[in-house]
Parts: structure tokens; sequence; C-alpha cells
């Protein structure tokens, strides 16, 4: 089995130096290069396309997130692992979206590290637990929704449709009710409709409720 | 002034020329000519020294006070009227008076002569009916001497026969002899032919005397008397005590009488005395006498002296009503100037008190009032409007007197230019409190990103750095345990600072995050409801002024209300997010600032980002809704 090819994409030039020596004790790693922001990296892999890159997110210029977005559709075969301080759910749910295969906090083992590099560089995704916990709890609250109404609208629909009144709407959904008059001349706006009896009708054409 | 004074004398002159030619026509021509000269000399003078004084005059006139110089005019008018009025009616009192005084003296020389004529013509009829028939009548008691002469002979009990009478022939001559009596009566002689001789009779006539000492209608100083033509007086004078053969006349009167030329003048007599004259020739049968009667000039004109003294009187008392009526007349009218005078300087001090005239009247110092009334009450409105501009009261508003109402429209200018200029400098404030939580902020990121991807990264490259040293193992334990404790601590820290989630992924996760982190480290529930959109492009300064006020208000919750549970809810609209937070807590005073700077923060930012505050707190629960305006 040939070595890994890696690249660390990293700002700070000391904690490169760090994960490089690091890594270079490990024979099934080579360490093809280093960059200090995502336009480096980019020249870089032009010149030879790594089997997996490191990547920070806090980087000037470009943020890493970003940065992998744009590189999955240029080099399909370089698989990203986003070496961050960021322990947060949002950027392990970017991460995934913009198409990274793993996710580590900085202060991550030797160990987890190259287990995560040798895991991705075999097309594997790797996120352990706590990743995965962050993950799940942000992509609960995502909703990828097409729909016409958004979610909160879809709920005052549900109340106004019951009868509540705007008052009983906010209690329940604990806005203001101007939030619940805007969400409700919202949705009339979005059905084209004059009035709430229109739009319940409406809503229930469209099978809404 | 000086035209002014030309006029007048012109006047003035064709005025008197006009009197003259009244008292000309009564027949006064030379004391009227007279009286006109010394008029149109007075005249002259007076019109002289005028000119000379008037210019010094105007100058002290101009310096009197309305009040002086409204009675100064009202006394000249009313003076020069009364004292033309009272010329007047002294010029024709005057010619109206010698006329009557000359009547009487006329009638009363008529009346003596009727009386003398009937006294004469007594003694001529006697003595004709004895010529006639001088033989069978009684030689008549009228006469003390009766005698008939073959000639006419020299003298005749002492009084000389005028020898011309020779000629006489059937005709009676009567002849005087007064002269020629030694006790001064009168004397007439009468002489006729008849057929045997001359017929003569000698009379005196006492009666004669006694008519014309009559005073009746004469006065003090009137009396008749008789001059024959020899000018020798033939009567007693009642002025002179000398027997009247010695005192001559041969005054203006007698000499016109005898010129045929009877009538009535101012004339001197033989005293030399001025007197009224009436005159006449009585011519009898060769008899040739002058009547005269007179009055003293003086007493005849006593009553216009009295006239004259009462004028004076009349027309001091005028002057003395005058001057009392215009010094009251002046004073009520001057007074209403006078207050006026007071209140205008009293308003160049800046005493701006309203007027209440002490009298109240119609005319144009009524108005004047009126006018000064409503000039004191729009500066005192211009006062208060500009009072309340001072005191910032943008509010106040000012009604424009008029178009031309400078001060009104600088006042308003004022107000503009004020209104701006605060408008100005809060929109300066608020750019400085901006910019100065900007900056705050600014730091907090700088500091939070340094520590999180500046110190954090050396410290994980410590923490490499020490797994592969050459280290025994619970040693390397013991310090890898360290490093974690400390990158735990710097993420932290960073994260108090300012979450980097925030700037990454707005204000929705980032309160997300907080709530997240505060459900898990204490008691309270926080129920959140997250409407960004992660389309909407919500400026930097709104997302974190929208984590700062959550981060207060979860804050002010858990601290201060002892609340159980908090809803949290954030949402985005296309114009505004609307931030909304209620708690089941003891609720506070929203006015009193009790609660540290919490809530005074909230206020301060919701303010910087031109949005809207309300908290409405009641025992069971405070709610808290904000909205800020995005573009």
């Amino acid at each position: 089995m040939s070595k890994i090819k890696i690249i660390v994409a990293d700002d700070h030039q000391l904690f490169r130096e760090g994960i490089i020596a690091l890594l270079a004790k490990n024979e099934s790693l080579d360490i093809i290069g280093e960059a200090a922001s995502a336009n480096e990296l980019f020249e870089l892999m032009d010149k030879n396309v790594p089997h997996v890159v490191l990547m920070d997110i806090s980087m000037p210029e470009t943020n890493g997130l970003d940065a992998i977005k744009v590189a999955r559709d240029k080099y399909p075969d370089c698989k990203f692992i986003v070496l961050t301080m960021h322990a947060e759910g949002q950027y392990v749910v970017k991460a995934v979206r913009n198409g990274a295969f793993g996710y580590l906090i900085k202060n991550a083992d030797e160990n987890e590290l190259i287990a995560a590099i040798e895991a991705v560089a075999l097309g594997k995704k790797h996120f352990n637990n706590e990743i995965s916990q962050l993950m799940i709890g942000n992509m609960a609250l995502e909703g990828e929704s097409h729909k016409k109404l958004s979610d909160r609208e879809m709920e005052v629909l549900e109340l106004v449709s019951e009868g509540r009144t705007t008052k009983e709407i906010a209690d329940q959904l604990f806005v203001s009710a101007r939030t619940v008059d805007t969400h409700r001349v919202n949705m009339m706006k979005k059905l084209s409709v004059q009035n709430t009896a229109e739009l319940i009708k409406k809503a229930a054409h469209l099978k809404l409720i | 002034m000086l035209g002014l004074n030309s006029a007048a004398s012109i006047g003035s002159d064709d005025f008197v020329i006009g009197i003259s030619n009244f008292a000309l026509t009564k027949g006064i021509k030379q004391f009227s000519v007279i009286r006109l000269f010394q008029l149109l000399i007075n005249l002259s003078r007076v019109l002289y020294l005028i000119q000379k004084k008037t210019y010094h005059c105007t100058m002290l006139f101009n310096r009197l006070n309305i009040g002086n110089k409204l009675a100064l005019i009202m006394i000249g008018l009313s003076l020069a009227v009364s004292a033309f009025l009272s010329y007047l009616f002294y010029v024709q009192f005057d010619a109206a008076l010698k006329e009557r005084v000359l009547l009487q003296l006329s009638s009363v020389k008529q009346l003596k002569i009727v009386k003398i004529r009937k006294e004469l013509n007594e003694k001529y009829d006697a003595f004709r009916a004895r010529s006639i028939n001088p033989n069978e009548t009684e030689p008549s008691d009228l006469f003390f001497h009766e005698g008939i002469y073959a000639s006419v002979p020299d003298s005749l009990l002492g009084y000389p026969i005028p020898k011309k009478l020779e000629d006489i022939e059937q005709r009676i001559t009567i002849f005087d002899l007064t002269q020629h009596n030694p006790s001064h009566e009168i004397t007439i002689g009468l002489i006729s032919q008849i057929e045997s001789g001359y017929l003569i009779a000698l009379a005196e006539e006492p009666e004669i005397q006694s008519i014309l000492l009559e005073r009746t209608g004469l006065g003090q100083t009137g009396e008749s008397y008789i001059v024959g033509s020899d000018f020798n007086l033939r009567t007693k004078s009642r002025f002179l005590r000398d027997s009247p053969k010695n005192v001559l006349v041969k005054s203006e009167g007698v000499l016109r009488a005898l010129n045929d030329q009877p009538g009535e003048d101012l004339i001197y007599d033989y005293r030399g005395t001025q007197v009224f004259s009436s005159y006449e020739k009585i011519e009898l049968s060769g008899l040739k006498w002058v009547i005269l009667t007179e009055i003293n000039h003086q007493e005849a004109l006593f009553p216009l002296e009295e006239l004259k003294n009462k004028l004076m009187i009349t027309l001091l008392v005028i002057i003395f009503l005058v001057l009392i009526g215009s010094y009251y007349l002046s004073r009520k009218m001057v007074s209403p100037i006078v207050e006026m005078e007071q209140k205008l300087i009293d308003m160049s001090k800046g005493i701006l008190d309203p007027i209440h005239p002490t009298q109240t009247s119609k005319d144009e110092i009524g108005h004047m009032f009126e006018a000064l009334n409503k000039l004191v009450n729009a500066l005192n409105e211009a006062i208060v409007f500009a009072g309340e501009i001072g005191a910032g009261n943008f509010q106040a508003s000012y009604q424009l007197l008029s178009e031309d109402d400078k001060l009104g429209q600088a006042l308003k200018q004022m107000k503009e230019k004020l209104q701006e200029y605060q408008k100005n400098e809060q929109h300066l404030l608020l750019e400085n409190q901006r910019s100065i939580l900007n900056g705050e902020e600014g730091e907090r990121s700088r500091l939070s990103k340094e520590m999180h991807d500046g110190l954090g990264p050396m410290l994980t490259t410590m923490k490499m750095s020490i797994q592969s040293a050459e280290l025994s193992t619970p040693t390397k334990k013991s310090l890898l345990k360290h490093i974690d404790e400390t990158i735990r601590e710097v993420r932290r820290m960073s994260n108090n600072l300012m979450p980097s989630v925030l700037a990454d992924f707005g204000a929705g996760e980032a309160i997300g995050n907080l709530v997240d982190q505060i459900n898990e480290s204490s008691d309270i529930k926080i129920r959140y409801k997250n409407d960004m959109s992660s389309e909407a492009k919500i400026d930097d300064s709104i997302q974190i002024t929208l984590y700062r006020i959550a981060q207060e208000s979860i804050n002010n919750a858990i601290k201060h209300s002892g609340a159980k549970e908090i809803k949290l809810s954030i949402t985005a609209f296309d114009n505004r997010v609307s931030f909304f937070v209620s708690d089941n807590g003891a609720g506070f005073d929203p006015n009193q600032h009790t609660k540290g700077n919490g809530l005074r923060n909230m206020k301060e930012r919701v303010k910087l980002a031109n949005g809207t505050l309300d908290i409405v707190s009641e025992r069971t629960g405070t709610t808290l809704e904000i909205e800020i305006p995005i573009q």
C-alpha cells in the first residue's frame, strides 16, 4: 500500500510544524506540503493532488469550510478532514454539508488523528462520538424544507385553523403577538389570499392542514 | 413760517382796511384813518418782532412737551379769536356809540332850536302886532323898553343901535344887543319902520338862557350855547365864570354853521377840549346866531371805556378759563401718550407686562394702545416660544403675525436650526456610542479570535509535543490533562468574549448554543425557537446586538426573577428581526433601575440599532419584545 499523501492547511506555522512532526513519525503517511491559506493549498493541489487534506477552519481570506466546498468539485478524489479549534455543532454540520470526510478538534490524540486519516484515505467518513453528538444536535434544529411555508408559518397556520387567537398563538409559540400577525400576513401574501378565512380555505385545498 | 406770517399780515391789512371802510361809511373818517395808521404801524412792528423771534420760538416750541404744546396752541388760538372778536366788537360799538351820541346831540339841539325860535317868535309876533297898529295897541310887557322914534337913535338906554338898520323899511329887523348888556343877559333889539317913524323895542331873553342851560340828555359835560356872528359867546358857559362877552368861539363847528353847513362832528371847542358837537345856524330877521350842543368826547365815550374794561376782564376770564381748560384737556389728552411713552421706555428695557390703559378710548390713541398690546402679546408669545425652544421643547409652535413678521421668522428658523442641530447632535451621539460599542465588540471579537485561533492551536501544538516527548507515562498523562484543561478554559473564555459561531452562523445559532449551555449547566429551563433563516443577510452589528440582548435578558431572568422557565424566540422577517423573551419569574418595575446595568444596556443597544423595546412585567412574569429593523 502506497503512502497516504497529506497536505496540512493551517495559518499557524507552529501548529503545522507540530502536526508535521507528529505525522512524520508514521511511515505510512507522506506530508507532501503545507499551506498557510486556502489559496496556497489550491496552488499545491494543482501540482500534486494529495489523498487527504487536514484543513483548519479559521484562516485569513477564505475560510476552511468554504475552501472544502470549492475543492470538492475540483478534486473529487481528495478527502478533507477538518482539524479545528471550533467545537460547535454548526461548524460540524456545515463541514459535512460542504463535503468534509472527517471532523477533528485540534486537541485530539495523536492516535485518533492517524486513525481518522487512514479511515478517510480509504473513503470512509470519520466522526467520533463527541462530534457525532454535536452534529446530530444541530441537524435536528435544521430543517431542509422547500415547502411553500416555513415551519413556523405552518405552526401558526395550524393554530389559526384551530381557531386560536393571536394572543394564544403568541403564548404557545413564545413569540410576540406582532410576530404572529406578521407570520399570518406573510402567509396570506405567499398564498395570495386576502383574509384569514380564505387563508384556511386555500391551505386546506393545498392540503397543508 | 415767514411766508405764513407775511400772508397773515396781508390778510390783516385787508381786514383793517375793511374795518376802516366800515368805519368810513359810518362817517368817522378822520378818526378811523388815524386808528388805521396806528394799527398798521403796530402790526408791522409785531410782525418784525415775530419774524425775528420765529426761529428761536420754533426751537423753544419743539423743546416743549406735547401737553404744553397743546395748551400753548389752545391758549394762543383762543386768545387770538377772542382778541379779534373783542376788537371787532369794540370797533362796532365805538362806531355805533358815536353815531348815537351825535344823534342825541342833534336832537337836543333841534329841541332847543325849536324852543328858542318859539321864544323869539313870541317877541317877534308881539312886536309885529305893535308895529302894524301902534296907536290902537298897548305896549307889550315882553319888552323892557318900547318907543317910536322919528329917526333911529345912536343908542337907546345905553344900547347902541346899529346904523345899517336905517334902510330897513317895513320889515322887522332883529339885532343882537347881548354884548352891551351889563348883566350879560341875552338881549335883542327889534326895529321896524312905521308911519310915524321907527318902532324900536328892546327885550331881554333870560328864557333862552334857561333853555340852553337845560341839561336834559347832556350828561355831566354836555352844554348848549349860542355864538354870535362875531364869534363871541352869547350865553353863559357851564365851564367859564368869565362874561361870555370875552369868550371868542371860533371853532370848526361855528365856522361850518356860518357857512350854512350844519352838522355833527368830533371837534375842539372854545376850551380846546375834544367834544362831540352838533351845530346849526339860527337866522331870524337879521339875527344870526349859531347854536352848538356839545358833550365832552371823554364822557360820550365813557360806555366805550367801560366796554373796553369789561372786554378786558372778559378776555382775562377767557384766558384764565382757557388756561385751566387747556391744562386739563391737554393733561387728559396727553396722559395716555405719557403712559404710552413710559410703556415704550419699559419695553425698550425689556419689561413686557400687558398694558391696561387708565383711559379707554376709541380714537387713534386707543388704537395705538390696542396695537401696542398686540405687539406686547406677540413679543410675549415670541418670548415663550423662544423659551420653549431654549428649553429644548421643539413641539412648541408659533403663529406668524404676518408675512413680514421677521422676528417670528427668525425664531422659527432658529427652532429649525436648533432642531437640526439637536438632531445632528443626537445622531452624532448615537454614532459615537455606536462606534464605541462597535469598537468594544470588535476588540472582544479580536481577543476571542486570538485566544481561539492563536492560543488554542499553540496549546494543541504543545500537547502534541508532550505526546511525542520522552516522558514517563504518569507525567505525560498529568501534563496532557493540564493542557486539555487549559485548552478548554481558553475556549470557554473565547466563547464568553464572543462566540465564533455568532460571526460565522449568526445570532440565531449563537443564541441556540448559549441556550444549550445554560440548559446543561443550570436548573432553569429555556425553550428557544430560532426563526432566523440562514439566507437572511443581517448586519454583524445587529447580530451582535441580538446576541447581547439575549445574553442580557437570560442573565436578568436567571439572576433576578427566580424564573423556572424562559421562553425565547427570534424571528427574522424581510424588514425586521423580532426578539421575544418571557419568563415566569417575579417581575420587576421596569422604571426602576435597580437591576444593575442589564436593562439599561439592553435599551442602549436597541436604541443604537434604531429598534423598539417593550417590557411588560407582572408578578407572574416578564415579557420583553424587541424589534430591530434590518435592510
